[in-house]
C-alpha cells in the first residue's frame, strides 16, 4: 500500500461532504417555511438531516472506492501518471499540493473543533458541578437561590434541571408548570445528548457548523415549546413564561450593559406557540423514512455502479 | 475586588471556622478543625484565602489575626451570580438547553407587545368558551 493514496480518499471524502453539506443546507432553506408550517419536529429533523446524511454518503462513496482498490480490481495500467483512487498504486496524489493542503486543512479544522468542545464540554461541567454544589435539590428540581432568570437542563448522560428561585417567583402556577414541562420535554427527547451527535457530525463535514446548529437549536425549542403547550392545553401560559423569564434577563442585562438587544428569538417561539400548530412529530418520522429510503437507494446505485462512480471522481478530481 | 472562586475543601472548612469565630488565628482554626493538620498548611490556607480577599488579616503580636471581609450569604450569592454568569450567556454551548436565550435575544418593548398578543389570545380563547 501507497501511504499517499490515502490522500486521494481524503479528497473524495472533504470534497463530497462539503458539497453535500453546501447542496442540504440550500435545499432546506428553500424548504424552510414549509417545514415551519409542517411543523418543528420536522424542521429539526430536516437539520439533523442536514447535518448527517454529507457525512454517512461522504463516508458509503469512501468505502465503495476503498472496497473497489482493496479487492484489486487493478485498473492502474489504463491511468498511467494521474493520480487516482488505489492503495496500492495511488500515491501520487501525495504530490498534489492543493489536495494535501486540502485534506490537512479539513483534518486541523476537524481536531481544533473537536478539541474546543471538548474543553468547553469540561469547563461546563464544572461550573455546572460548582452551581449544584451551591444549590440545593427539591421535587427533583435544582434550586438556585438566585435572581437571576435561570432555567435551564444540564448534562448529556443525566441531564437535570436548574431552575432559580427569581425566575419562579416571577411565574404563576400555570407558567411554572409550562416552563418545567418544556424543559422535561428536553429531558425526554434526550436533546442535549441529539444535539451532541449533531455537533459530531458537523465537525466532521459540515463547513456551516454555526449555521446548522443555530437552526437546529432554534427549532428544538420551538419544538419543545409545542410539546409543552401540547401537555399543559395552554400555550398562552408557555408563551407568557418565555416572556416573564426573558423581561427578568433584560433587567439584569440592562442594569450591566445599557443596549437594546434585538428581538428574534422569543418572539418567534412566541408567536409560534400562540399559533397552536402541532409538532410535526408524524411529518418527521415521514421525512425521515423518505430519506433514508432515498438514502439507501443512492447506496445500492452506488454499490452497483461502483466502477463508474470511480471513474467519474476520478475524471473529475484525479 | 473579590475572586469569588468556589472554595476547594480545606479552604471551605477554614471559611466555615472563620464566620463562625469572626477572628481567627492559624492555632484557632487548628484547634476548631476535626483533623490533624499540618500548622503550615492551614498558614498557607489562610494565607490563600487572603490573597482571595475572602479574609483581611492584621499583625498581633508574632502572627496574624484574620477576619471575614464578605459574610456567608453575601459569598454564597456572589458566587451562584458568577456561576450563572459564566453558563448563561454561552448557553448553546453543548451540555445545556436554557428556557429562554438570555445571550441577547429581546428587548423590553418587545416583550410588551408580545404580552399583549397572549392577553389578546387569552380573550379570544375566553371568548369563544
Amino acid at each position: 500500500m501507497q501511504p499517499g493514496s490515502l490522500v486521494g480518499f481524503g479528497v473524495v471524502f472533504v470534497v463530497l461532504t462539503w458539497t453535500l453539506s453546501a447542496l442540504s443546507l440550500l435545499v432546506f432553506r428553500v424548504a424552510r417555511d414549509w417545514l415551519r408550517r409542517v411543523g418543528p419536529a420536522a424542521e429539526r429533523r430536516a437539520v439533523e438531516l442536514v447535518a448527517t446524511i454529507p457525512v454517512l454518503l461522504g463516508g458509503v462513496v469512501v468505502a465503495i472506492l476503498l472496497v473497489r482498490s482493496g479487492l484489486g480490481a487493478d485498473h492502474c495500467r489504463e491511468h498511467h501518471h494521474e493520480a487516482h483512487f488505489c492503495l496500492m498504486h495511488g500515491g501520487t496524489w501525495s504530490g498534489r499540493v492543493w489536495a494535501v493542503t486540502l485534506v490537512s486543512l479539513a483534518g486541523v479544522v476537524m481536531l481544533v473543533r473537536s478539541a474546543v468542545l471538548a474543553a468547553t464540554i469540561a469547563r461546563r461541567r464544572q461550573t455546572i458541578a460548582r452551581l449544584r454544589m451551591v444549590s440545593h435539590r427539591a421535587d427533583g428540581l435544582w434550586w438556585v437561590d438566585s435572581t437571576d432568570a435561570v432555567c435551564f437542563v444540564a448534562g448529556i448522560r443525566a441531564p437535570e434541571i436548574f431552575v432559580s428561585t427569581g425566575a419562579w417567583e416571577s411565574l404563576d402556577d400555570d407558567e411554572r408548570a409550562a416552563m418545567l414541562t418544556h424543559e422535561r420535554a428536553h429531558i425526554r427527547h434526550h436533546d442535549i445528548a441529539r444535539r451532541f451527535v449533531v455537533d459530531m457530525f458537523l465537525f466532521v463535514g459540515s463547513p456551516f457548523v454555526a449555521t446548522v446548529r443555530g437552526l437546529w437549536d432554534s427549532a428544538t425549542e420551538r419544538l419543545c415549546d409545542a410539546r409543552a403547550a401540547a401537555e399543559t392545553g395552554d400555550a398562552e401560559s408557555v408563551a407568557s413564561a418565555m416572556v416573564k423569564v426573558s423581561r427578568l434577563g433584560v433587567r439584569a442585562r440592562l442594569s450591566a450593559a445599557s443596549f437594546p438587544p434585538p428581538a428574534q428569538a422569543v418572539e418567534e417561539r412566541v408567536e409560534a406557540v400562540l399559533a397552536d400548530r402541532s409538532a410535526g412529530d408524524r411529518a418527521a418520522r415521514v421525512l425521515l423514512a423518505i430519506v433514508v429510503t432515498a438514502v439507501v437507494s443512492i447506496v445500492l446505485v452506488a454499490g452497483t455502479h461502483a466502477a463508474a462512480i470511480h471513474d467519474v471522481l476520478e475524471a473529475i478530481l484525479g | 475586588m473579590k475572586t469569588l472562586l468556589p472554595l476547594g475543601e480545606l479552604e471551605d472548612e477554614v471559611m466555615r471556622i472563620a464566620w463562625e469565630l469572626q477572628r481567627v488565628t492559624v492555632k484557632d482554626v487548628m484547634g476548631e478543625l476535626g483533623r490533624e493538620r499540618a500548622y503550615n498548611t492551614v498558614q498557607t490556607t489562610l494565607d490563600r484565602l487572603f490573597r482571595k480577599n475572602l479574609l483581611a488579616r492584621e499583625k498581633q503580636s508574632h502572627s496574624f489575626v484574620y477576619t471575614p471581609q464578605i459574610s456567608r450569604a453575601d459569598y454564597h450569592r456572589g458566587l451562584i451570580s458568577k456561576l450563572v454568569g459564566e453558563l448563561l450567556p454561552k448557553q448553546r454551548a453543548p451540555v445545556l438547553a436554557a428556557f429562554v436565550d438570555m445571550a441577547g435575544d429581546a428587548d423590553l418593548e418587545n416583550l410588551d407587545r408580545l404580552e399583549k398578543l397572549i392577553e389578546a389570545k387569552r380573550k379570544s380563547k375566553r371568548g369563544r368558551k
